[in-house]
């Protein structure tokens, strides 16, 4: 266990100085930097070269890269060009909007895709199984800005059931943006076909047919057998879906003006505050590579067949 | 002669379709065969011809709609202790150790106090030739054969008079074929078991069974003794299976 975890570290700590340099060639290639747009046009060429000198941007981008690197491994992330703010503070401060959530949407993504899942497995070719296969299709297919926008007319201002966005205060968590974070993600119709197929393969199996032949009760043979060997593969996602709703929630926290980072990105590759998208980004790949580990983790615990490796 | 362990009458099983109530499919048509005690009857047929429906039927897994099955002198029950089933595969839980699934049906019919178990699964391992270090094995450790044995040793946990094989050699080469149908042959005559083998493979069922039934469209087309079915077929569909299973009459 302990040097399947070390290893997986090991992998996750070259993957994530790799991404680091992809990230920060992505922002040497995109067209400005920060003083683009946001300077006077009758500024002089020798003022513009002398305000570029002191934010460092003469220097070859490998010594810029170098430096910003052996800053992270100091902890130091650099300062916000459009904040003024150390880097760090500036994403701390949104990042906890953002992990609650990513995680209260984790939760309900996995309790309500396992369930329909299950039912859809258990029953299928019944009206159940349809009914939750049509409609995970059809939250598959729908585009998630859309369904943001149909959630907030509908439920903010036809039924005003819920504010239409925005957040109480920092940390406390829209309604609507929360339904809509957990509705609009492709994990819960996608996690729900993945239960659904594995649990109506394992009713067919034969050591299914075998426990049944033998008179084990069915309720044993379902929560002991068909269900603990169907979660298996949605167990060994989670870490990777974590991941996915944590890094993937820029368009949701957009269109909800929800201040988590997610947004914080958005609003930082517009002004071109390369210090802060960076730093953003990399903490995504960070979450990733924790999200993956977290599931190795949780596979060895599940999979005897893991362990013994 | 004496009476049958197993005696099916005109059983038929059907199986419904999507959302429909309705049977739809006729899997077995009034299907009649008896086992006794140390013979092997043969349900042998090619693919969709109702075999493992029938024994199926037999086993509990699934419901005919009409026939019935007696078993020891009376109607089967829910529960078929006297009845064990072996499979293609093996039939073992993926995540559960060999000893785990040899001990389940002694576990599941508290048929012992937990303290004897270990010794039982020993013995029954060793009955089927497996050492007892593969007690704490884990399914994907072991070969086809291997796997087959464990899962022949699980079946005769509960000392069954009755055991039910379906395809239990099809997925395995041939030595391991070899290997099983002889450790079969010996525990159905050590045990005095009666055994319905379900099986397309005429080369397996001609060298474990007493008797064939051949099955065909769900209908049993044609039974006898094996002697007479591979020298004298008196159907075209048995001459034909015969054929193509290329085995030479002897």
């Amino acid at each position: 266990m302990r040097r399947i975890i070390l290893g997986c570290a090991a992998v996750c700590a070259v993957q994530l100085i790799l991404i680091s340099l992809l990230v920060f060639i992505l922002s040497e290639l995109m067209p400005g930097d920060a003083l683009t747009g946001r300077i006077s046009p009758s500024i002089t060429g020798e003022r513009l070269r002398e305000m570029r000198g002191q934010m460092g941007f003469d220097r070859p981008w490998g010594a810029r890269y170098a430096s910003w690197l052996s800053g992270i491994f100091k902890g130091d992330f650099g300062v916000s060009f459009s904040h003024k703010l150390p880097v760090a503070q500036l994403v701390g401060e949104k990042f906890g909007n953002t992990l609650l959530l990513g995680a209260f949407s984790f939760l309900i993504c996995y309790a309500l895709s396992v369930s329909f899942g299950v039912i859809a497995g258990r029953y299928r070719g019944s009206w159940p199984d349809r009914a939750v296969s049509s409609g995970s299709y059809a939250l598959m297919s729908i585009p998630q800005a859309v369904l943001g926008i149909l959630a907030i007319f509908i439920f903010g201002y036809t039924l005003k059931w819920l504010p239409p966005g925005g957040s109480v205060d920092s940390g406390v968590l829209g309604p609507l943006a929360l339904i809509m974070s957990r509705l609009r993600h492709l994990i819960l119709p996608a996690l729900t076909q993945l239960v659904r197929g594995e649990v109506a393969a394992g009713q067919e199996a034969e050591y299914i047919l075998s426990l049944r032949s033998r008179g084990v009760a069915p309720s044993r043979v379902f929560w002991a057998h068909i269900l603990r060997n169907s979660l298996i593969p949605a167990m060994s996602l989670s870490g990777s879906y974590l991941a996915a709703l944590l890094g993937g929630t820029a368009l949701v926290e957009t269109i909800f003006s929800y201040p988590g980072i997610g947004k914080l990105f958005v609003d930082s590759v517009l002004k071109r505050d390369y210090p802060t998208a960076n730093f953003i980004l990399l903490l995504t790949a960070f979450m990733a590579a924790a999200g993956t580990l977290l599931s190795d983790i949780i596979m060895n615990r599940l999979d005897p067949r893991i362990k013994m490796l | 002669m004496n009476p049958p362990l197993l005696a099916v009458s005109g059983i038929s099983v059907a199986y419904k379709r999507g959302l429909s109530s309705k049977y739809s499919v006729q899997a077995v048509r009034g299907v009649s065969f008896s086992a006794w005690r140390g013979r092997t009857l043969g349900l042998i047929g090619e693919s969709g011809s109702g075999k493992s429906s029938a024994l199926n039927a037999v086993a509990g897994l699934v419901k005919p709609i009409a026939g019935e099955i007696i078993f020891d002198g009376k109607p089967v029950g829910k529960r078929r202790p006297g009845m064990s089933m072996i499979f293609q595969s093996g039939a073992i839980d993926p995540k559960m150790r060999i000893a785990d699934v040899v001990a389940e049906p002694l576990r599941n019919h508290k048929r012992m106090p937990a303290k004897d178990e270990r010794a039982a699964v020993i013995k029954l391992l060793e009955m089927v030739g497996l050492p007892s270090a593969f007690m704490e094995r884990l399914p994907w450790e072991l070969s086809g054969g291997q796997l087959q044995r464990a899962g022949i040793a699980r079946a005769l946990a509960l000392r069954p008079s009755l055991l039910l094989a379906d395809e239990p050699v099809t997925a395995l080469d041939p030595d391991a074929k070899e290997q099983i149908l002889d450790l079969l042959a010996r525990l159905i005559k050590e045990f005095r078991m009666a055994c319905v083998f379900v099986t397309h493979d005429l080369e397996a069922a001609r060298y474990l069974c007493d008797a064939f039934c051949i099955m065909q469209n769900g209908e049993i087309v044609e039974r006898g003794g094996v002697y007479r079915i591979f020298n004298e077929p008196q159907q075209a569909y048995t001459k034909l299976l015969l054929e193509s299973g290329a085995v030479c009459a002897g």
